[in-house]
Order: structure tokens, then sequence, then C-alpha cells
């Protein structure tokens, strides 16, 4: 069971980080230092995060919110990466999709656990699971970032 | 020369106990009246006129009462130089003829009871109907008391007979060489993206997507209403000088007929009745809440009232009670009262718009007649709303709520329950949704296709049809029998001082009835009854297996741009004769004689000779656009274009003959 939970989360992690790379990632601009936050990099993830963890707090129907989750990962998106719009619906749906897959796993993590900690206060499962992902991703943004620095040379 | 036999009602004897006064005055500008003055103590004096006027000239005497003229329709012929000898049976009125008398700022002609005025020779040489309007505040239904008079011969009137048939004949030789999908010409396919128009369009994107947007039009009429609420209670009681009769009933009334045509439903966009439970519900003036929990009982409204029924009825409602509603501010008032209440606490029970969806009456008849609107909010690219799969236009965005009518704004393609929010346009990400500019008309066909059982839509649009053509007979007519009933009565309401809420009699009361059952008989029963006759036989015309009730309901969908038309002319009237009552009433809103603006008005009415004219082009175009549509209609129903050019052929003799009425009423 703990596997099989274990498997769903990579998978999902595996998801989200592809098309944060394809989607996002490739798109951010670099600060003068040629640096990014690790908050930035995992931002849209963040602001599903929160929303989820909102929602559900202020007891909310669980299929509509999760479904409005993958268009505020969408649009989290598209402010990181300076648009307002996408005229690629490919784009629009695949990122969606994930941020919808996203807040479903976060729901049902709240769900499970019984005192459904603040995401941000840094302990309980959601919390343990969203640092394990900003690492995730942060890591996988290096290396990410460190290809494009050797393109670029 | 014989004199007009001219009293039919009989002066009650306490009323006649007054002095005659005949005053005479001249003037000097081509056909402007010499006005005469002299006294007279009895009333026989009025009848026997005794000056010998030379044999050349005519005189005719007027009664002028609450609210007309006896006679109500004065035949002269061209040429004519005529004397009018006047008296008043009960207050205070004034004398005006559209055209012939001088502008009543310069020189107001006063009848005060008991005094004979005599007015002339105003030699009549320009033929065509004229309306004799009472030019003193002398009740409730001042505004609207008006008589006829006829210069013959009225060529006005045989032109634009002759000019009806006419465009209804070559209406019909234009759909007879099959035009499809084009209305008089002009393709229904042909759209502009307003929002890509160069220069315009990317800074109207940027307005509407601002999210401060609706907020920013709200608040001005939001605080123009609660004007309206306290001038309807505390202002002064006369309606003309009271801002919530002079800026709803002539201004609002008037632009949101253009508005329909021009800006579809754009009044929705800045109505405040719903904003304040919109405000409370969403917990939020502007911006999108970033948790989603309303502040509202989110009840499920009933599937019964998903339709525009009540709205519909509710419209009808108040036009049994428009003469009260457009002469009374305090009735005005506690309308608006009533509705702003009911509005917020529907958007609090029953989230979102359902109030405006199917409960306002003005929202019932905007977005019915919306549809002929050349404006539209829709979706740039329909394949791109089918294929995202996260539909931010019906579930909302971080940037935008999801559609608060209740619609899928990226497949809609009808105006009817579009409230133009343009949440729509905030919350997609893919930048899909527009504004387009179209033909008039170009939503009908398809929406009539789908119209099988939509007896709202229609009912909607016999109502709002018929009560156009009758406003013009009621309020812009001499028959002023028809406003007694509608006002409950006759001559109530004489004192001034009381024209608030009135107690009529029971004859009032009786009379009331008598008025509601008929319009509403011609609204509910009569005209569909005229309207379904025609559709059978158009049916039998086409040889088409259709069912007469879709034929039927079909084809009551090419009323709305007559319908639009018609009130459009009726619009027309009303500011050209009252345009000054709404500016001044900006400058002095509850008539209590302040000047906060700088300026002031008195009645002038703006060209009124010109009316008939106007109303009858106007109805005119809204007649030749009702043909069209019917046939784009039966092309897309019936299939090919030999059914739908019969069918349609037999539609048009009933919107011929209508226009001919039309015509009739405003210059026969």
């Amino acid at each position: 069971m703990k596997n099989g939970h274990e498997a769903e989360k990579k998978e999902l992690f595996q998801k989200v980080r592809d098309v944060l790379r394809d989607r996002y990632w490739n798109k951010l601009v670099f600060g003068a230092r040629n640096t990014l936050s690790k908050d930035k990099v995992s931002r849209p993830v963040h602001d599903v995060f929160e929303y989820v963890y909102s929602a559900w707090e202020s007891d909310l129907d669980k299929r509509s919110e999760t479904a409005y989750s993958g268009s505020v990962f969408l649009y989290s998106v598209l402010k990181g990466t300076g648009r307002r719009f996408t005229s690629d619906v490919t784009e629009a749906n695949e990122l969606h999709e994930v941020g919808k897959e996203l807040a479903s796993f976060v729901w049902e993590k709240l769900e499970k656990s019984s005192s459904g900690k603040d995401v941000r206060n840094g302990d309980g499962t959601l919390a343990e699971i969203w640092y394990q992902f900003s690492e995730y991703l942060w890591e996988e943004f290096k290396s990410v970032k460190f290809r494009r620095m050797e393109e670029e040379k | 020369m014989s004199r007009v036999n001219i009293i039919r009602k009989q002066m009650s004897g306490i009323k006649k106990i007054c002095l005659f006064v005949l005053l005479m005055l001249s003037l000097s500008v081509f056909f402007l009246p010499v006005i005469n003055a002299d006294e007279s103590s009895i009333e026989d004096e009025w009848l026997n006129d005794p000056h010998n006027h030379p044999d050349d000239i005519r005189v005719i005497y007027i009664k002028a009462y609450q609210f007309g003229f006896d006679p109500e329709i004065i035949e002269v012929n061209k040429g004519d130089r005529v004397i009018f000898r006047i008296i008043s049976e009960d207050v205070t009125h004034g004398f005006f003829i559209d055209g012939y008398t001088p502008s009543p700022v310069d020189q107001k002609i006063v009848i005060e009871p008991g005094k004979i005025i005599e007015i002339g020779p105003i030699t009549f040489d320009k033929p065509g109907k004229f309306k004799i309007r009472c030019s003193v505040t002398c009740g409730p239904l001042h505004p609207f008391m008006v008589g006829d008079i006829k210069v013959n011969p009225n060529f006005t009137y045989y032109s634009y007979l002759v000019g009806t048939l006419f465009v209804g004949m070559l209406t019909l030789v234009y759909v007879r060489r099959g035009p499809e999908n084009k209305m008089l010409g002009i393709s229904l396919e042909k759209e502009i993206d307003l929002l890509r128009v160069r220069g315009i369009g990317p800074i109207l994107k940027r307005i509407l997507q601002w999210r401060g947007f609706h907020f920013a039009v709200l608040w001005p009429s939001l605080l123009i209403f609660a004007v309206v609420i306290v001038a309807g209670f505390v202002g002064n009681p006369v309606g003309n000088k009271n801002f919530s009769i002079a800026v709803v009933w002539i201004l609002w009334f008037a632009l949101v007929e253009f508005m329909i045509l021009l800006a579809g439903r754009t009044w929705c966009t800045v109505c405040p009745l719903p904003a304040i439970g919109e405000w409370i519900a969403r917990r939020r003036l502007c911006g999108v809440h970033n948790v989603r929990k309303w502040f509202a009982l989110k009840l499920k409204w009933p599937k019964r009232l998903n339709n525009m029924w009540l709205g519909a009825l509710l419209f009808l409602t108040m036009s049994l009670i428009i003469p009260w509603l457009v002469t009374r501010p305090v009735v005005s008032g506690l309308l608006f009262v009533v509705l702003i209440a009911v509005g917020t606490i529907l958007y609090i029970t029953h989230p979102p718009r359902n109030f405006c969806r199917s409960v306002c009456p003005a929202g019932a008849y905007i977005g019915h007649d919306s549809n002929a609107s050349i404006y539209s909010v829709r979706a740039r690219d329909k394949s791109i709303c089918d294929k995202h799969k996260a539909k931010e236009c019906i579930r909302g965005s971080p940037e935008g709520y999801g559609c608060p009518w209740k619609l899928y704004p990226g497949g809609h393609d009808e105006n009817t329950y579009c409230g133009q929010c343009y949440e729509c346009l905030k919350s997609c990400p893919l930048d899909n949704m527009t504004v387009k500019i179209r033909m008039i008309g170009k939503d009908l066909a398809h929406m009539a296709a789908k119209a099988k059982n939509k007896f709202d839509e229609a009912w909607m649009g016999f109502i709002r049809f018929t009560l156009g053509v009758f406003y013009i007979l009621v309020f812009f007519g001499p028959y002023s029998w028809i406003r007694d009933w509608g006002n409950m009565g006759v001559n109530f309401g004489a004192n001034l001082a009381s024209i608030g809420l009135l107690t009529p009699g029971v004859e009032g009361v009786v009379n009331w009835f008598k008025w509601a059952i008929m319009v509403a008989g011609v609204a509910l029963v009569a005209y569909p009854a005229v309207f379904y006759t025609f559709s059978w036989f158009s049916k039998k015309v086409a040889k088409t297996d259709q069912p007469t009730k879709h034929i039927f309901l079909a084809f009551s969908y090419a009323l709305i741009p007559y319908i639009v038309f018609i009130w459009a002319a009726f619009a027309v009237a009303i500011l050209l004769v009252f345009w000054a009552y709404p500016i001044t009433a900006f400058s002095d809103p509850f008539g209590w004689g302040w000047n906060l603006l700088g300026f002031k008005f008195k009645w002038d009415p703006f060209i009124p000779q010109s009316l008939p004219y106007v109303l009858a082009s106007l109805s005119i175009i809204g007649m030749a656009l009702a043909i069209n549509s019917t046939y784009n209609i039966a092309r897309k129903m019936l299939g090919g274009h030999d059914k739908a050019f019969r069918a349609t052929s037999v539609m048009a003799l009933l919107h011929i003959l209508v226009a001919i009425a039309f015509v009739w009423v405003v210059a026969g």
C-alpha cells in the first residue's frame, strides 16, 4: 500500500517536473546575476498547495475546487512567465490537467490527515510533501539550468 | 363654415363656476399665431363668438381637460386660416401645436379655467398630422395630454402608406432572389472583432479585462439610483420635475432602446439592481476572492422558473401600471426599492444571477430584444473552446469568475442571457473571448431553429411588440379615454400637491380593469392568435410538414428587429419632446428649485413636427428587417428556397399590415 502510494507520488512529481520544464522553466527570465529563487522555481506548485489547503479548510466541494486548481496552476505558470494568455490550447490543457492531478493528490492527503496542518507551517504530512516537492523541483531545475547554460556557451 | 361640434362631455355644474377671459396678442412672424384675450362671464360666449371674423377665417372650439382635448382630432385643410377658441374645464392648461405655435419658452399660451383664450389666426400651410400639446403642468398625465390636428390633404400619411407597401414588396422581391444568410444585402457572416480593431481594440480590451471595470461603471449608476429613490420619496410630486421620473422614464428608458440595438445588454453591465447582492455574495467589490467561498446560501433555482416567463409577466404587469409608474415619483421610488431588495436577496439565496436571468422585467425584455443587436460577446474560435478542457469561462479562474449567468460563453450563440459582464474575457486563459460587431439579426435563424418549446421567448416578443405600438397610441395619441382608464379614473389628481399616491374611486378601479384587460388581452391573446393564424397559413402555403407550433414559435423571432425599431421610434418621440426634463433634473433632482449645475431648461419640444416622419420611417425599417428575418428563419427551418419564400410571403403580409397600422397611428 505504502509502495503504491510512493509510486503514485513519484509519478506525479515527474509529471509536474516535466510540465514545468517544458512550459515554465524554459520560459523563465533569469535575474541580472543569472539566478532564480527556489520560491520562483516551484511557485505554481506552491500556489496549488495554498489554494487547495484554503479550499479544503473552507469546506468547499472537492471536485469543483480541484478542477479550479488546474486553472490556478495554469495561471501561475502564465504569470510567472510574464504572460496573461496563451494561444496554445495544448499547453493550457496540459498545465490544467497536471494542476488538477496535483490538487487531487493534495486534497486526498488533507482528507487523510486528521489535523490538516497548514502547509506553510512546515509540520504535518502535507508540509513534508511540500518540502520534498520543492527540493525535488529545485534539484531538477538546477540540472535544466545547467544544461541551458551549457547550450548557451 | 360650420362650427365644430365639440362638446361630447357634459361639464358638471360645479366645474362651470368660472369667468371667461379672452386674451388677444398678436405675432407677426409667418405662421406664428396671434394670441388674443378677452373676458366673458358665461360659457355661451365661448360658443357665440362676438367677433366678426373675415369669411376666410375658421373658428374652432376646443375644450381642454385633464388629460386631453375635445375634440380629440381636428381636421383642417391646407391653407386654412384658423382661430382657436379654447376653454379649460378643470385646471390651468397650456396650448402648443407642433410646428405651428411659437416655442413655449418664447411665448407660453396659458388657458386658465373659466377664461376663453383665442389663438390665431394660424395659417395651416404645411400638410400633415400635428400634435396639440398641453404646455402647462396640469396633473400626472400632463406630458401625455395631446390631441391631433390633421392638415389635409395629408400627403405625409399617403406617401408613408405607399412607402410601407413599396418597401414591403421590395423586401419580398429581394428575398425572392434567394439571398442566403444575408440581411438586406449584407452578409450575416461578416463580423468585426472589436478587440482587434487597430487603435481602439487593445485599449478596449484592457478596459474590459481590467478587474475594476465593472465596479467603475457600477458605482455611478448605483449613485444615480440612490438619488432616484430619494427623489421618488421626498422630491417634488410633479413627475416631470422629479429626477426619478425624468431620468428613469425619459432618459434611461429611451437610451436603453438605442443601447439594445447598438450595444446589446450593456445596460445589464451597469445595472445596479443586483450589485449589492453580488458584492456581498462574492465578498469583493472588484477582485476575485482567493478562496471561492461565497457569502450565499446557494439554493437551487427552481427549474420551472429557469426561463423568461416570470420576467415577461412582470414586464407586462409594470406596463399595466405604466401611467402611474411614469408619472408618480413615489411609485417609481417604491418600485426601485423593491427591485433592489429582491435583487440583493435573490443573489444571496440563489446566486449568481438568477434574478437577472429570470425575474428582472427589464432584464427579460433587454435580453430578448438584444438578439437583434449588432453587438455580441462571443468566442473567437469555438473549436478552441471545444478543445480546451478547463472551461474557465464556466468554472472561473484566478483572473475572473465563471459566467454568473450560467452560460457556457465559449459555445453560446445568442444574446438572450448574456449580461455582458465580461467575466469570460477576464477568465479565459486563451484570449478567445471577444466583442463582435455584426449585422442585425445574425443569430435569429439558428435561435428560431432551436426554439421548439420556447413559448416564453415568443410571448416576450408578442408583449413587447404590441406594447410598442400601443404605447405610441396611448401616450402620443389623441384618445384621452385610454389614458384615463390606465390612470384609474377621470379627473382625479387635479390637485398638484397630492399627485403622489392617490386613491382612485371605484369608477377608476373599474376603468383600470378595462385598461388591463385591453392591454393584456391584445398582448397575450389577440396578437398571438393573429400571429398563429398567419403561421398556419404560411405552413399551408409553403406545403411543409413542420408542425404549426414550430413555425409559429420560430417566426416569432423575426419580430425582434421589428420590436427594436418600434421601440426606438417610441424612444425618439420621448427624447425629442421631453429632452428638457431629464437634463434639468440633473441640476434640480428633487424639483425644489435648485440649480446645482448652472443650467435649467424649460419644456420646448425639439422639431416635434418631424416625429411622424421619423417614427414611420423607423417602423418601415423594422418591417423590412422582420420580413428578411422571417425568410432567413424559414430557409433554415423549411430547407428549400421556394418553401421559405412562400412561407415568408404570408408572414410579410402581417408585418406590412402592422406597419400600415403604425403609420396610421403616427401619421394618419
